[in-house]
């Protein structure tokens, strides 16, 4: 298939931004655009990784393809023979620059014939409104947003000046609206430093995290208070926006954007006055005014087949030509409508949990999966198809690296579907951008309880483009926080596994372990350290089979996932027996005393089968407070807590839950407990709702309504 | 010169101002690297038994922070003149201007002439091959003609290929109305003493030319010229091949442009393969003058082959390797090849362009005064 092969002659990271933005104009003008690997240095930052990678490219260009240059104007020696390299054969080449001479034009078209074999065609931007003369990007040019409009507007303020602590309190209150959402775009600077003294109450983008086509498809008005010269970024939004029939507001002093460009309406030039400019206005004569911007001058020029003159897309039998206005968008046919992401996380948590909410989905098509490698066994034994995802490596050189390729793999699983469901801490870059880019219904399975000491604000701030926020709630309510709130959040009873077994079932499940391990016991000791990556308990395990070897009425049950690493150590023991199951629960509802981690899923196991338990919590940086969790268990006498590395508490622990009746006294307060309903069908309802609903809830996903409008 | 007009006198003889020698001002930028400033040197050489010489140099901006090229320096030490930098104003009966692609990152020239007769020498065609043009032409002749007082101004191409683009450039616009263009051509003197070719030529090829990406081919067109079957390769102004040494076939030795001396250079190899980009030309090709005089057996794409004759063997990018074994199985023609385009370099002999100066310039004149004294 030809392709667009897109490069820049820019010598900064900025130009290298303006390809991304270029190429993915391109892409959502139905163009195939593509980078070749060599043009892309090695070194960059992560977002630019991350707008680049769908579009990387490691075959040379061929006959039929052509190559699109930006910023040709800083075209080098160096650039020169790398493009010498990367062209095999003559190619129809169109470059974009701002040319200062006559001559400047004439040099670089005899320079790039030599390259390419064949002249090129120059387009000055010089003349460009938007260029700013030698600071351009690219053509601006953009493409119809594809979802309709919210019902509630959906207003995006394009720099307004945040340090200006009236204007700031003038955001705020705009915020405050029942009448539209607000969302800021602003720089990187500007957006951490308004979150640091502000958090995270208004939805805030910078530059760098959203390209203007995924963006455009949030925005019902936009308010921009910067110019555009030089941005090609916002320029191309502004086409997009145009294009789209969004209005557009000039809330920029001296209003020369309304000046040069008539789709533009002048507005106050600060967000305190725009509240009842836009109520008296613009939100009563929004269709009109969308119908005035599309209908513009200004936006005509934004067509592709006005800023792009001579570039037509490239057809396998037929010469290149310009798609029909508006360019078809391709539907792939959605090989997956309803995907569940549930994150590694430390043990299998995130995964039992999707899996639980999604057998309780009831939507036409089968929700189907992308899991890790150490997850996806356990979803399989849940019934789900899962796409494999790629762990974090040492071996990789960055840290993000895995996410990049799985960005590519949840790109490709979701193209055409609905819903994504994602259920984990941290909100990766691949999940991100697949619901921008993929339009996707985000649905956000958020555990609670973080550590007092965590960072969370980077995942807080991308909540931003999830529909919905599902959080299930811990059993005890001095456990449950509020990280952020809002009519999309909506929290449920515990997400857990409910193994339930009749008095006559518990006996005969004993009895059968009796027989198959050919022990007779009286206790049953369960232990539950080391499921999936879990952190290494070996040696807690191992003194654990030491301490029940004496006890001649107990059968010592170590319970691992399939796929866990085993110790040859465990082994041996005449009370102890290793079992690899998916079935746990099975197991702990017939147990008399469970040693395991606090993990939110095996803690509310064993509160919901009422099983007595000693919890070694586990507690790393990145994961939930499973201290307080199980504190919350032993203060009510339901369960002990015993550091890993108190082993001679262990060893006493277990000696009063089995020989000093402490099993059968919290076996009593745990019947006795009055817990929450478990929510698994209350958040597949809640994904259900968002996934079904045909009445434009897409509009809502950047909802993310200030705290006083619940 | 016969013009078919009435016999003129000149202004000279008009006025009846005494005998003397001409005054000729060559005027260029002479840091130029290549071909134009050693074809200067070369002209310098053959003028001044002749002529009164000035040699003007222009500070262009296209060799801003370039040293005067050695071969100039050379030639002016030994017809013992001195290189006078922009100054105000250059008088002369014909003033030269060599080159004047040099003014084209200029926005002004500081200094003004006033001469007869000025001549514009195109050392660089005005278009390249498929008609685009070369660089802003008309920017460079605009520049030197709003300094200039003149009887007459001519262009000067300096071969037939070169006159060709020039006429179609003329025709091309209003703006070009102001220059003629001369009868002959102001071609590129070549004094290089002409060494014998080899009786057992081998397949030692190579090639020399600035580096610049218009005096390559594209690399599978190299890889083609220059391939395995080769004894030996040396490519010389290779500095770009240098840039990504990993493409660079092993059997290729590339050095960068100055880095050996062009005779010893010339000693190195027996066939002289010289292609340029396919969308670039050269106009006179002096590279090729010198392989010929070094007794070497130079293999050209045709149009490139026509200013020297015949004896240079026209060849495409798909049977160099043929010709090539074609030469080596059969010396005597190899020699008798190279020794007729050694012949043929004898138009270009200093001698012959005297000649042509003599009587080219004298014609303009008499056209020029001609049109006085009508």
């Amino acid at each position: 298939m030809p392709f667009f092969f897109c490069d820049t002659c820019g010598p900064e990271t900025r130009h290298l931004e303006d390809l991304a933005v270029f190429v993915s104009q391109l892409a959502a003008a139905g163009f195939p655009a593509r980078v070749h690997v060599g043009s892309v240095p090695a070194d960059l930052g992560r977002n630019l990784q991350f707008d680049l990678a769908p579009y990387l490219i490691d075959r040379r260009p061929a006959e039929g393809d052509r190559v699109l240059l930006l910023a040709a104007h800083h075209l080098t020696d160096a650039k020169l023979v790398a493009l010498r390299r990367l062209s095999g054969e003559a190619l129809r080449c169109s470059a974009f620059g701002t040319f200062p001479s006559r001559q400047a034009a004439i040099g670089l078209r005899a320079k790039l014939s030599y390259v390419f074999g064949s002249e090129p065609d120059l387009h000055d931007l010089t003349e460009d409104a938007w260029s700013g003369g030698s600071n351009s990007g690219g053509p601006v040019f953009g493409t119809p947003r594809r979802s309709e409009p919210a019902g509630l507007p959906r207003l995006l303020l394009v720099e307004p000046d945040l340090a200006d602590p009236r204007e700031a309190a003038g955001v705020v209150a705009l915020a405050l609206s029942r009448r539209l959402r607000v969302a800021i775009l602003t720089n990187g600077r500007a957006k951490r430093a308004w979150q640091t003294t502000q958090g995270i109450g208004v939805p805030i983008f910078h530059y760098g995290e959203v390209l203007p086509a995924d963006l455009a498809e949030r925005v019902d008005v936009c308010a921009t208070f910067t110019p555009l010269l030089g941005n090609y970024r916002l320029q191309c939004l502004v086409a997009n926006l145009g294009r789209s029939g969004v209005p557009l507001l000039d809330a920029t002093p001296g209003h020369a954007l309304a000046a040069a460009l008539d789709l533009f309406v002048r507005a106050p030039v600060n967000a305190a006055t725009l509240a009842p400019f836009l109520e008296a206005e613009i939100l009563p004569n929004l269709a009109g005014l969308g119908r005035l911007t599309a209908d513009s001058r200004t936006a005509a020029g934004f067509a592709p087949e006005a800023a792009l003159p001579d570039v037509r897309a490239p057809t396998p039998d037929a010469p290149p030509t310009l798609p029909p206005n508006p360019p078809p968008i391709p539907t792939p046919t959605p090989f997956a409508s309803l995907t569940f992401v549930p994150t590694n996380g430390i043990g299998l948590g995130h995964a039992q949990r999707c899996a639980l909410v999604a057998g309780e989905i009831r939507t036409a098509q089968r929700p189907v999966f992308a899991a890790f490698p150490s997850c996806t066994r356990l979803v399989q034994s849940y019934g789900f198809d899962v796409m494999p995802m790629i762990s974090r490596s040492d071996f990789h050189r960055q840290s993000f690296e895995n996410d990049l390729a799985n960005y590519g793999r949840l790109r490709a699983l979701t193209a055409g579907g609905r819903t994504l469901v994602f259920d984990g801490g941290y909100v990766f870059d691949s999940i991100y951008r697949t619901i921008l880019e993929n339009r996707l219904r985000g649905v956000w399975i958020r555990r609670g309880l973080w550590q007092t000491s965590q960072d969370n604000s980077v995942a807080l701030d991308r909540e931003k483009v999830f529909a919905r926020v599902i959080v299930p709630l811990e059993a005890f309510a001095e456990l449950n926080t509020r990280y952020s709130q809002g009519d999309h959040v909506r929290e449920v009873g515990p997400v857990v596994r409910q193994a339930t077994l009749a008095a006559d079932g518990r006996a005969a499940l004993r009895a059968s372990l009796a027989e198959r391990y050919g022990l007779d016991f009286d206790r049953l000791v369960v232990s539950l350290l080391g499921g999936g990556v879990a952190a290494d308990r070996g040696a807690q395990i191992q003194a654990l089979c030491g301490m029940m070897e004496p006890r001649s009425d107990v059968l010592h049950l170590v319970v691992l996932w399939p796929g866990a690493r085993q110790e040859p150590g465990w082994f041996g023991w005449q009370r102890t027996r290793v079992v690899r199951t998916e079935r746990a629960g099975l197991l702990l509802a017939a147990a008399d005393l469970c040693v395991g981690a606090a993990g939110y899923n095996l803690f509310h196991e064993v509160l919901y089968t009422r099983t007595p338990a000693i919890f070694l919590p586990q507690m790393g940086p990145f994961m939930d407070d499973q201290r307080a969790r199980a504190r919350a268990a032993s203060e009510r006498g339901l369960a002990s807590v015993v550091e890993p590395a108190e082993l001679m508490r262990l060893d006493r622990e277990i000696t009063r839950y089995l020989a000093r009746g402490e099993a059968e006294a919290a076996a009593a307060k745990l019947r006795r407990l009055d817990l929450p309903e478990p929510g698994n069908r209350a958040a597949a309802r809640q994904i259900e709702e968002v996934h079904d609903d045909d009445a434009g809830l897409l509009g809502d996903d950047v909802a993310h309504h200030a705290a006083s409008r619940r | 010169m016969q013009t078919g007009r009435p016999q003129a006198m000149t202004a000279g003889d008009a006025f009846g101002a005494p005998q003397r020698r001409r005054r000729i001002a060559l005027v260029l930028d002479p840091r130029f690297p290549g071909g134009t400033a050693t074809a200067v040197a070369a002209e310098i050489r053959a003028l001044s038994p002749m002529a009164e010489l000035q040699i003007i140099g222009l500070e262009t901006a296209m060799f801003r922070d370039r040293k005067v090229n050695a071969a100039l320096e050379d030639a002016l030490e030994e017809a013992s003149l001195e290189l006078r930098w922009t100054p105000p104003v250059v008088r002369a009966d014909t003033i030269i201007f060599h080159n004047p692609s040099c003014l084209k990152f200029d926005a002004a020239l500081p200094v003004r002439f006033s001469c007869a007769t000025a001549l514009l020498v195109t050392h660089e065609n005005f278009l390249r091959p498929g008609g685009a043009e070369s660089f802003d032409v008309a920017h460079c002749l605009s520049l030197i003609g709003s300094r200039l007082v003149c009887r007459s101004r001519w262009l000067a191409p300096v071969s037939p290929a070169n006159r060709r683009g020039v006429e179609a450039w003329l025709q091309q616009g209003e703006a070009q109305a102001s220059w003629d263009l001369t009868p002959f051509d102001w071609f590129n003197v070549c004094d290089m003493p002409l060494g014998p070719p080899t009786r057992s030529p081998r397949d030692l090829r190579g090639r020399h030319s600035r580096p610049g990406p218009e005096k390559f081919p594209p690399m599978a067109v190299m890889l083609r010229h220059f391939s395995a079957q080769a004894e030996r390769v040396v490519i010389l102004g290779g500095d770009g091949f240098l840039m990504e040494p990993d493409d660079v076939p092993a059997h290729w030795d590339v050095r960068r442009f100055g880095e050996t001396d062009v005779n010893r250079f010339l000693e190195e190899i027996d066939f002289f393969v010289y292609f340029t980009h396919p969308l670039w030309r050269e106009s006179f090709g002096r590279v090729i003058a010198e392989a010929i005089a070094a007794g070497k057996m130079v293999l050209t794409d045709p149009a490139t082959a026509e200013v020297f004759g015949p004896a240079v063997v026209r060849a495409d990018a798909n049977d160099v390797d043929g010709t090539i074994a074609a030469f080596i199985a059969d010396p005597a023609r190899y020699a008798a090849c190279v020794e007729a385009a050694q012949d043929g370099l004898a138009r270009f002999r200093p001698e012959a362009f005297r000649a042509m100066v003599q009587g080219g310039l004298a014609h303009l004149e008499e056209r020029s005064d001609a049109l006085l004294l009508l």
